[in-house]
C-alpha cells in the first residue's frame, strides 16, 4: 500500500516531531504521580513538568502570569469555559461570519435557552471595514467579541491587533479563537489586547490530540464551567478562587501537557515566521498549479493576499460535492479535509454551502514529493 | 532564620521557589503538614537562612501567600 499524503494538518497535523513522541513517552516514565495532590518527590516532579509548561506558554504568547494559562482537553472547550464563563442573563456578544461551531454553537445554545444573544459581524478584506462592521454590532449590553484568529475553511485572517483595540476602547472583552493561527502566525496577547487566547495545540503547536489551552490576559474573572477536585482548600465546598487550579478540575493530561511544552519549543527553535514561510511555499505552488488545470475552482488567491491569509487553500473540482471529490482521493491515499469543516458559516459567507469545499492544508513536514503527488491525484480527477 | 511559606497550591508553591531560584535563593516544596482545621490541602515553601528579601521576592513576583512563619 502506498504511504498516507497527509494535506490535513488544519484538523491535526501529522506527522508529530520525534521530540513530542519522546516527550510523551518520557512523561509517562518519569511524571507517573498525580501532579499538584502530594508531596513525595515524583508528586512535585510531574507537577513541575506543568509548571514548566505554563512557563513556556506564557512566553510564547507573552502571557503575564503563567498560573493563568489553563490546560483543558481542546481548544473547544478552551472556547466553552470562556462563552458560558462570561454569559449572563441579557448580555450579548458579537462574533464574525466565519466562526467555527465552537463559537456558534455554545452561544447558539444560550441564546435558545434564553440566557444571552450575539450579533454576526462581516469579516471584509479591508481591516478597517471589519473593525467597523464589528462595532456597528456592539450594543451597551456587549460583554465581549470574540472571533477566529484565520478561518478555519478560507484561511481569512481577522485584523486581531485592530479589533484588540477596538473592543477595548468600546469598553468590551476581545476573546481569540487561535485553533487555526497558534504556531504559524505570532501571537502577543499584550500588544493584541486579547482578554483570552483560546489555543488547540495539536495543530500549529505540534503537540497530540487531546491537549489545549485557555491563556487568560484580564483580571475579569469568569465563571467555572466545571467544578470539582484541584488539590487545593479541599475543606472548602464552593470552587476556590486560585489560578489555574479554579478551571483545572480532576486530573491534567500531563504526558500531553509534556508533548505540548515538546511541541512549543519546536515551534521556536523552527520560528513561527520561518514555519508560516515555508507553508505560504507550499500554499503557493500548489495555487499555481491548481488554477492552470480545467475544472479546479478556488477561493482565495494566496499570491495576491499573503499577509491576510493563514497557509490554507479551500477548491472544488467539476460539478463534485466536495464529499464525493475527497472519496476520490482518498482512494488515491491522499489525505485532505472535505466537506464543511465545522464551520458552516463560512460556507455561507463564500457562496459554497452547497457543495462544502476540499481543503489543502500543509506543515513543516510537506514534502515536494507530496506536493507532486497531491496535484497529479487532483489532475487525474479534474481531467475527468 | 527558617522561613515557612504556607501556599494554596502546588502552582504557587512552583512560582514562589522559581522567582527564589531566579534570586539564587534555594527553597524546598513539601505538603502542608498541619492544615489548620477547614483548610484542606495545601503546600510548604521552606528556605533555609531566609531574609525579609524572600518576601520581597515573592511580592515582586505576585505569589499568593496564605501564611508566613519564621523559625529558628
Amino acid at each position: 500500500m502506498d504511504r498516507l499524503v497527509y494535506f490535513d494538518n488544519s484538523a491535526t497535523t501529522y506527522p508529530k516531531p520525534d521530540c513530542v513522541k519522546k516527550a510523551v513517552l518520557n512523561s509517562m516514565e518519569k511524571f507517573g504521580a498525580n501532579p499538584g495532590r502530594s508531596g513525595y518527590s515524583m508528586a512535585v516532579e510531574s507537577a513541575q513538568e506543568i509548571y514548566g509548561t505554563r512557563l513556556e506558554a506564557a512566553s510564547f504568547f507573552n502571557a503575564n502570569r503563567e498560573e493563568n494559562v489553563i490546560f483543558c482537553a481542546n481548544c473547544t472547550l478552551a472556547l466553552n469555559f470562556v462563552i458560558k464563563g462570561l454569559a449572563k442573563k441579557g448580555s450579548h456578544f458579537v462574533i464574525s461570519n466565519l466562526e467555527h461551531n465552537a463559537v456558534i454553537r455554545p452561544l447558539e445554545t444560550l441564546k435558545n435557552r434564553g440566557v444571552c444573544d450575539y450579533s454576526i459581524a462581516e469579516a471584509a478584506a479591508d481591516d478597517n471595514v471589519t473593525v467597523s462592521n464589528f462595532l456597528k454590532q456592539v450594543k451597551d449590553n456587549t460583554v465581549a467579541i470574540i472571533c477566529t484568529g484565520a478561518s478555519n475553511v478560507f484561511g481569512e485572517m481577522l485584523p486581531l491587533e485592530k479589533l484588540g483595540k477596538a473592543a477595548h476602547e468600546k469598553g468590551v472583552l476581545f476573546a481569540v479563537d487561535a485553533a487555526q493561527i497558534a504556531g504559524v502566525e505570532s501571537i502577543d496577547v499584550k500588544k493584541m489586547n486579547i482578554d483570552f487566547l483560546c489555543v488547540a495545540a495539536h495543530k500549529g503547536l505540534y503537540a497530540p490530540m487531546g491537549i489545549g489551552m485557555l491563556i487568560i490576559n484580564c483580571e475579569n474573572e469568569l465563571e467555572t464551567l466545571v467544578q470539582g477536585g484541584t488539590g487545593t482548600q479541599s475543606a472548602v465546598f464552593l470552587q476556590p478562587d486560585g489560578m489555574p487550579e479554579r478551571f483545572e478540575s480532576g486530573t491534567l493530561s500531563l504526558p500531553m501537557i509534556s508533548g505540548l511544552r515538546a511541541g512549543m519549543k519546536f515551534v521556536k527553535s523552527y520560528g513561527v515566521d520561518n514555519i508560516r514561510a515555508k507553508e505560504n511555499r507550499i500554499v503557493k505552488s500548489i495555487y499555481s498549479a491548481l488554477s492552470q488545470m480545467k475544472n479546479v475552482k478556488l477561493y482565495t488567491n494566496p499570491f495576491s493576499q499573503e499577509e491576510s491569509f493563514a497557509p490554507i487553500i479551500s477548491f472544488n473540482i467539476g460539478n463534485y460535492h466536495s464529499e464525493e471529490a475527497g472519496e476520490l482521493l482518498s482512494r488515491r491515499n491522499i489525505a485532505l479535509r472535505a466537506g464543511y469543516h465545522c464551520a458552516y458559516s463560512a460556507h455561507l459567507a463564500y457562496k459554497t454551502q452547497d457543495t462544502g469545499t476540499l481543503r489543502i492544508s500543509p506543515s513543516v513536514f510537506t514534502t515536494k514529493n507530496d506536493v507532486n503527488l497531491l496535484l497529479n491525484s487532483i489532475f487525474q480527477i479534474a481531467k475527468n | 532564620m527558617k522561613l515557612i511559606i504556607k501556599l494554596n497550591s502546588v502552582t504557587y508553591a512552583l512560582k514562589a521557589k522559581e522567582a527564589l531560584r531566579k534570586n539564587g535563593i534555594s527553597s524546598k516544596i513539601s505538603k502542608n503538614p498541619n492544615p489548620k482545621k477547614g483548610e484542606g490541602c495545601g503546600y510548604i515553601l521552606s528556605v533555609n537562612n531566609a531574609n525579609k528579601n524572600v518576601l520581597r521576592i515573592l511580592e515582586t513576583n505576585r505569589v499568593e501567600t496564605v501564611d508566613v512563619q519564621w523559625t529558628d
